[in-house]
């Protein structure tokens, strides 16, 4: 079944067409890796995709339902999570801090209630904070809980934006270079956790310039090219896919 | 037996009855009129100083409506009490909601803009409504002002009138609502909505990407900063009792401003530092009132150079990096 479809999405900054007529479909329970030279718009085809840049034209569809320009937090609580390129954190609060925030957002309570009721608010922080540490741990990072997310390595930064990521209940996660810059042992684990949610379940679809996680991951690889869709398919195939090469060689 | 935890929660506890008994108690040991006036004068402005810290210091938006906000609940309550003799409660409660509604209105364009053209357009609302207040004649009377802006009375249940025409009684109304309007501040920064208004602070974009519905929140807090603002200007226009459009001039906004980034914004306590800072300071330099101005403008200068983050924040800073250590000492 389809879980996410883009139709003729056109995206452009001026003169610039950023994102050109691009159709494509991630299937639920899919890895699907995104790549193509720098600046050939795929972190900003994620963009429209979350709803954070307004498309020019096109559609954008999430198990067939329209969510073309929805709102950025309305499309993450129907189901799509994503990471950003420079791993943005809430960098002056800590670990827990980062997880928590998010975490309550997502807890049933009014505001009222919030403001008067102790033991629920109570009883919700505890059940929040079991939740922070659950996926911490998943991510490794339990460790570091009451550690500032602006004293991490660049490596544990793109590991706690992905367990934030989790944290809307997400079908579906985009995750932007979620190995670039990163030392090999936490790109193993990120590759690890990444097979991990997706035997669970969890449908992925990823931005990454190391092929070798590609490669490792990957069930199929759509390639962007100066905004357009130039090849799509397994990793193999679209290695020796010769426009492939060619708008490598260009770069 | 009793845990720690328990001697600290009682602890806090009679700490926090002294602290209000003590502000309480103020009038009955001092009794002169001036020291009462420039308490009360610091009290306003301190509500009108917290409704900014909300918006600036926790939220993240610097708001120069607040002003405005205040001059409008001034109005609303001066009106309610000299046009059409309502009690000042009517006038308080209408202080409140007036500014509250008016900002989930403007705030609705306002808050879609950048950080920084959000600055300039609550400039031009102020600015708005300070020729409004001045063109507007029918209802504000122009620049020729309200004047005999009523005492506040509290009517209980027909039995008592408790007037507050005296500078003491005044202050302890006036103290009254400092505190109900603290701890309501307290209680709202610390709860989950004050999570999410730190979540804008920090990274706007972040805090959508996690299922934030950042406008909304944007918009609860400019209400109620606005309401408090109301407040702050309900109670300046009863104590003064008098009120023309000058409320509206940026001498209010610029006080307010330095008050609270000196005492310091994202913190609740920064403010009341401020207060208490720009309550003394002018006392202590009216023997040398010529370079009043300059000392102003060194102690202004160089927190922003030096302690971007206030008096207030530079402490919790602090606080902070102590408790860590500790933490890590173990
Ligand atoms: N906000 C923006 N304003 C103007 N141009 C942009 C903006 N964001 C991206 N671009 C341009 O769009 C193109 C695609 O960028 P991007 O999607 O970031 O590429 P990629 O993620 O594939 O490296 C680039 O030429 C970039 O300069
Ligand atoms: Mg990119």
């Amino acid at each position: 079944m389809s879980l996410l479809r883009t139709e003729g999405v056109v995206k452009k900054f001026y003169g610039l067409t950023a994102v050109d007529r691009v159709n494509l479909e991630i299937n639920e329970g899919e890895i699907v890796g995104l790549i193509g030279p720098n600046g050939s718009g795929k972190t900003t085809l994620f963009d429209c995709i979350t709803g954070f840049l307004k498309v020019d034209a096109g559609r954008v569809l999430f198990r067939d339902k329209d969510i073309t320009n929805k709102m950025p937090y309305l499309i993450a609580l129907l189901g799509i999570s994503r990471t950003f390129q420079n791993a943005r954190l809430f960098l002056k609060l800590t670990v827990e801090q980062n997880m928590m925030i998010a975490i309550q957002q997502h807890q049933r309570l009014s505001s009222l209630t919030a403001l008067t009721e102790r033991r629920k608010v109570k009883e919700l922080e505890k059940e929040a904070l079991e939740r922070s540490d659950t996926l911490l741990k998943l991510v490794g990072l339990d460790r570091l809980s009451q550690e500032y997310a602006g004293n991490l390595s660049y490596g544990q930064r793109k590991l706690l934006s992905f367990a934030m990521a989790l944290i809307p209940y997400p079908k579906l996660v985009l995750l932007d270079e979620p190995a670039a810059a990163v030392n090999p042992t936490m790109i193993e684990k990120t590759k690890d956790l990444i097979k991990q949610l997706n035997s669970k379940g969890l449908t992925f679809f990823i931005i990454e310039h190391n092929m070798e996680v590609i490669m490792n991951i990957c069930d199929r690889v759509i390639v962007l090219n100066h905004g357009v869709k130039i090849a799509e398919g397994s990793p193999n195939k679209v290695r020796s896919d010769p426009k492939v090469i060619e708008a490598y060689l260009g770069e | 037996m009793v845990s720690s935890l328990q001697v600290k929660r009682i602890g806090g506890l009679m700490l926090y009855c002294i602290i209000v008994a003590g502000i309480l108690i103020v009038p009955f040991l001092i009794q002169s009129p001036y020291i009462l006036h420039i308490l009360i004068l610091a009290g306003i402005y301190l509500i009108l100083a917290q409704s900014l810290n909300l918006m600036l210091g926790y939220v993240g938006f610097l708001s120069l409506a607040q002003t405005a906000f205040f001059g409008i609940g001034a109005y609303t309550s001066a009106i309610l009490a000299v046009t059409y003799r309502q009690p000042f409660w009517i006038g308080l409660i209408l202080a409140i909601i007036l500014p509250s509604l008016i900002a989930a209105v403007v705030g609705i364009p306002f808050l879609r803009l950048s950080r920084h053209s959000f600055v300039i357009s609550t400039l031009g609302f102020l600015l708005i409504c300070w020729l409004v207040a001045r063109n507007w004649v029918e209802v504000t009377r122009g620049p020729l002002g309200i004047p005999g802006i009523p005492s506040p009375t509290l009517n209980l249940f027909d039995l008592v009138e408790v007037s507050f025409s005296s500078r003491a009684s005044y202050y302890i109304l006036m103290m009254t609502s400092v505190l109900i309007i603290t701890l309501f501040l307290i209680k709202l920064v610390n709860s989950r909505i004050g999570r999410a208004f730190i979540a804008i602070r920090e990274d706007e974009a972040l805090a959508q990407s996690v299922g934030i519905n950042t406008l909304k929140y944007k918009l609860i807090a400019f209400s109620i900063s606005a309401g408090i603002a109301g407040v702050a200007g309900s109670l300046f226009a009863h104590y003064i009792t008098f009120l023309d459009p000058t409320i509206f001039e940026f001498y209010n906004l610029e006080h307010v401003l330095v008050i609270t980034l000196v005492g310091g914004s994202g913190t609740i306590g920064g403010p009341i530092l401020g207060s208490v800072i720009f309550t003394i300071l002018p006392e202590v330099l009216r023997v040398a009132k010529e370079y009043r101005l300059i000392v102003y403008g060194i102690i202004l200068l160089s927190t922003v150079l030096l302690m971007p983050e206030g008096v207030g924040g530079r402490f919790k800073t602090y606080m902070h990096k102590r408790r860590l250590k500790g933490v890590y000492a173990k």
